[in-house]
């Protein structure tokens, strides 16, 4: 069975659609308002004609493409393609403005190949394992979950915490706009137009709030010399050994929070990298670092965000159950394959599952070939002068949030979000928290609501004995006591100033 | 060195130009280039239909329409979902047939309104076809649409679907009727999973109605349906064949009826019982069809034009096997029939859903 | 200061959208609290700790400068407008021509801003060239390649017929 599983990857029309799929990906996954479900819809056509083994090859490649996309614009030019790169502009900015942009990329591509090789390895030992995990969690462990990753992020993000909580608020209220879930017969603050009904597209306010305030701020800049790189003159840029070493825990843990989270349907990578980059900070030594160019940043989001790949293949694969868009696209073009997923795939075709599992190794450790040999082209970016470099890169945001919906109107809020996320950014308001409730806010209002449903009343939800209880039980309890903490530590400091 | 690259930079898009600037010409000479490699073969057959089509030309009457150029067939969901799939095959034998490709583009949002929308407000050039699904008449029923049947011209139906009601492959109920019998013993307590504002939602009240019956109705999310009822956090719930025939391939679930007529064949579910025959009448609204509209004020001839042309491809054994491969059915009908069977859908939508409003 | 006039807007808009949520559709078969019951609590939160900072700004004296004015100054002022324009324009006049009027404006505007001059002969001709050869580019990829229905201008339609 192994080998013949080895001559379905090995073999060069394999191994061309592998690489294929990966610079597709990747192409797509770094072109904000295009992403991997795009990408996928593009090449349908071509697999719905082609064997399984093939068609399985390009998909996996696009698939990891795409979440490593993200990395290069996100780092360089703090234009997070996709929710999953958010994170990666924390520290991956700053430290690109410091002059080590070749630094962050060969840190976030190693990162990113680590957490992909990780969560592939649990996918291949434990998905029948793991995928039970998925079946338990009902509505009110969903609940659970997304309270506490916006509690953890909101709590640990830099800053303020009350002015955190103010920005995640914000994020939450927009998130309400459009039609409401459940009941879907209410149009929220809509004001009767026809494409607030929409609600708010999640990457046209990631572009509003990262991207174009960064671009305006320069455009006051314009006459300062772009930062000087510090290239190491080689083609292939792999991380030394000694701060793989230096990073391993990182590297481990982030990984592990992106395999569990991306088992989770519905979370993703967004949430993902921000919890562990969240619990990294936590972790750290010198959490004062972090937001201001820390290389451990740049690893905590680029390794969670690549980890929760496997981790959404996982209840995929076994129980046909998609994580995501991109993993519900490619459950779309697998059935077309006649491959049924399920429980029985793995008993029932071994050497397919074996093979899918295989091509996903393959597609990472081409994903981190492609990245690591193109980095130090891609890093030379920055030293194109800001007054092209800003317009051009103006145009391209543009275009990309009209793609999202082929729709003007996204362009219209984005200026919104524009003077809105730099006034926040602006005053030492945190971003990421309003990201953040946008992107988990309608399923935190969803699954409390279905909650309600299924056990009566919120009270009967808040006494049962689950994971759900127990994870809401620490979402409120982290704030409550950093908060305490925070007043111990203002009082002793008063007292020792009298 | 900055020079180098700005020269390169340079060099790089006056590459893209001159291709695009290919692509322009080879348009003007009516080649469909559209999807490059992608559509290697769709493209092969373009070629031929196309000479053929040149011979007939001078002989043919003026008056009748044929596509010169790409056709965009519009679908309101994400790609490679349970909308987009059928659409994307059907395309794929309009384009063998109409001689230029059907392009698929998905323009998603408000559960397929903003496609509408777009397609409503486009001038009728004849070269832009909307996806329809049921869901757009459930919207307009509830009152969340600004449009209906009446904004558009309806062309014809292209795809069967049917909603099934599913349970636990090791539940206790085998049958519709042991189902039915175990609801009416418990009353408000057997769990069945709708999502609100859907075609399931309809067919579990019509059930409740039918039988006398009451469910415990939760809300299941979209994606999340077959995980709740592996999980037995619910006891049932409804969808369109389509997307369960993986779930009974992989023996987790069981389907106990298809809201389906009598005369229906239901590819691979040929024993599963239709609603006609567990006594079900006027529930034409539960059909799961697929539909196809046109701007308004597309010409009568263009409208014929496609019907005539998704009749082809309906006829197709190729086409048919695929579509039934994935639990769907081909099909076709005649613009007028068409036209009233949307009036009758709309209808009798608005009666189901006049329940559901406060 | 500022940021006082900052936190009582939002507050503002807080009771603005409370009092709308009364006017949400319901239904009949929902049982889970309606439409209302989340935005309400979120405004409910967001107005708990926006009065919070209001209390921690006044107590501090928190007298820093509230960045906001300097958005609308200078080539800031210059870049958010042509920014608006472009994407007002999109639109009417189309993908091609307001990608290629922004991008013109802007790159030599900028252009002037940093060196004091618009460069040598040769200068201008690349960079009007590039931008031109980019937006052709873009507009190639993704209305060619990715099939997206990029705009081509309500405003020649109306005058081509």
């Amino acid at each position: 069975m192994f080998v013949e599983v080895l001559q379905n990857i090995l073999n060069p029309t394999s191994l061309l659609l592998i690489l294929a799929g990966v610079v597709l990906g990747n192409v797509f996954g770094a072109i904000p308002g295009l992403n991997t479900p795009i990408a996928i819809a593009l090449v349908l056509p071509i697999t719905m004609i082609m064997d399984p083994v093939p068609s399985v090859c390009l998909l996996m490649g696009i698939y990891m493409g795409g979440v490593s996309g993200g990395l290069v614009a996100a780092i360089l030019l703090k234009i997070p393609g996709t929710a999953a790169a958010v994170a990666t502009v924390f520290d991956g900015y700053p430290m690109a403005q410091k002059g080590e942009g070749t630094r962050a990329l060969t840190i976030g591509a190693f990162a990113s190949f680590f957490g992909g090789i990780f969560s592939s390895v649990m996918l291949l030992i434990l998905a029948p394992l793991l995928s039970k995990i998925a079946l338990t969690f009902g509505p009110w462990e969903y609940f659970g979950a997304s309270i506490l990753a916006l509690s953890l992020v909101t709590v640990l993000a830099k800053g303020n915490m009350v002015k955190g909580c103010i920005s995640l608020g914000i994020g939450l209220l927009a998130c309400c706009v459009g039609q409401s879930p459940i009941d879907g017969v209410a149009y929220r603050y809509a004001f009767g137009s026809a494409h607030l009904r929409n609600g708010f597209a999640l990457v046209a306010v990631v572009i509003g709030v990262f991207a174009l305030p960064e671009i305006v701020n320069n455009a006051a800049r314009m006459r300062e010399i772009p930062v000087v790189e510090k290239v190491d003159r080689k083609f292939f840029h792999m991380l030394d050994f000694q701060s793989i070493k230096k990073y391993i825990r990182a590297f481990l843990r982030s990984s592990v929070i992106g395999t569990v989270i991306g088992i989770l349907p519905g979370l993703g990578g967004g949430p993902a990298a921000m919890v562990s980059y969240a619990a990294a900070k936590k972790a750290s030594k010198t959490p004062e670092e972090f937001g201001k160019g820390c290389e451990e940043g740049v690893v905590a989001a680029e390794a969670a965000n690549n980890a929760t790949t496997g981790g959404a293949l996982i209840p995929l694969l076994s129980l046909s159950v998609p994580g995501d868009t991109a993993t519900a696209v490619m459950m779309g073009a697998l059935v077309v394959q006649g491959i049924a997923l399920g429980p029985k795939l793995s008993m029932d075709q071994p050497v397919l599952f074996r093979t899918i599992i295989f091509a996903v190794f393959i597609a990472n450790i081409f994903m981190f070939l492609y990245q690591a040999s193109t980095l130090g082209i891609m890093a030379k970016i920055l030293s194109v002068p800001k007054m092209y470099l800003m317009p051009y890169i103006a145009a391209f945001c543009i275009t990309g949030i009209f793609c999202l919906n082929s729709n003007a109107f996204d362009l219209y809020y984005t200026i919104g979000f524009l003077i809105l996320g730099y006034v926040l950014d602006k005053n030492g308001y945190p971003t990421a928290p309003l990201i953040l409730g946008l992107i988990l806010g309608g399923m935190v209002e969803e699954n409390l609501r279905r909650s309600i449903v299924y056990y009566g009343s919120f009270a009967e939800c808040a006494f049962r004995m689950s994971v759900g209880t127990v994870l809401f039980a620490i979402a409120v309890l982290v704030p409550v006591v950093t908060a305490v903490n925070a007043l111990r530590h203002l009082k002793k400091g008063r007292k020792e100033e009298m | 060195m900055k020079k180098m690259i700005k020269k390169v930079t340079v060099l790089l898009l006056t590459f893209v130009l001159l291709l695009n600037i290919c692509a322009c010409g080879s348009e003007a000479e009516q080649k469909t280039q559209e999807t490059e490699v992608l559509e290697l073969e769709v493209e092969e057959q373009t070629a031929e239909t196309e000479n053929e089509e040149a011979d007939q030309a001078p002989l043919g009457e003026e008056a009748k329409f044929t596509p010169e150029k790409d056709i965009s067939f519009i679908v309101g969901f994400d790609a490679g979902g349970t909308a987009d799939i059928p659409a994307r095959i059907v395309a794929k034998y309009m384009s063998k047939y109409a001689g230029v490709n059907v392009v698929v583009s998905n323009i998603t949002g408000s559960g397929g309104q903003v496609a509408a929308e777009q397609v409503k407000s486009m001038e009728p050039d004849g070269y832009t076809l909307l996806h329809v699904p049921v869901g757009y008449y459930l919207q307009a029923a509830l009152g969340n649409a600004d449009f209906t049947y009446e904004d558009f011209t309806p062309v014809t139906m292209w795809c069967d679907s049917w909603v099934a009601l599913v349970v636990n492959a090791d539940s206790p109920y085998e049958t519709y009727e042991d189902f039915v019998a175990a609801v009416r013993e418990n009353p408000d307590t057997i769990r069945m999973g709708t999502v609100s504002g859907t075609l399931p939602q309809l067919a579990a009240l019509a059930i409740q109605e039918k039988e006398q019956i009451s469910f415990k109705m939760v809300d299941i999310g979209v994606d999340t349906k077959a995980t709740e009822l592996m999980s037995n956090r619910i006891d049932a719930y409804i969808d369109g064949v389509g997307n369960l025939s993986q779930y009974v391939e992989s023996g987790d679930f069981r389907l106990l009826m298809a809201f389906s007529k009598e005369d229906t064949v239901i590819p691979g579910f040929e024993d599963l019982p239709s609603a006609a025959s567990l006594g079900y009448s006027d529930f034409d609204y539960l059909l799961q069809s697929f539909g196809m509209w046109m701007p308004v004020g597309t010409d009568a001839e263009v409208v014929q034009y496609y019907a005539d042309l998704i009749k082809t491809c309906s006829e197709d054994p190729e086409c048919i096997a695929e579509l039934n491969a994935l639990g769907y059915g081909a099909r076709c009908e005649d613009p007028g029939v068409y036209a009233q069977i949307c009036a009758d859908t709309q209808e009798q939508t608005n009666e189901a859903v006049a329940d559901i409003l406060e | 200061m500022g940021e006082l006039v900052f936190l009582a807007l939002a507050l503002a808009v807080c009771g603005v959208l409370y009092g709308m949520s009364f006017d949400f559709k319901t239904s009949v078969l929902d049982t889970s609290g309606g439409a209302a019951f989340w935005p309400r609590i979120v405004i409910v939160f967001l107005a708990c700790f926006i009065i919070f900072r209001g209390i921690q700004v006044i107590k501090n004296k928190d007298n820093r400068q509230f960045v906001f004015g300097e958005l609308f100054r200078g080539s800031r002022l210059f870049f958010l407008l042509s920014l608006t324009g472009y994407i007002v324009l999109f639109k009417y006049v189309g993908y091609l021509v307001s990608t290629m009027l922004f991008l013109l404006i802007a790159v030599n505007v900028f252009y002037k801003i940093t060196r004091d001059n618009f460069g040598s002969v040769r200068s201008i001709v690349t960079r009007n060239a590039v931008v031109v050869a980019f937006a052709f580019g873009c507009y190639f990829f993704f209305a060619k390649v990715v099939h997206i229905a990029l705009p081509q201008g309500t405003i020649w339609s109306g005058i081509v017929g």
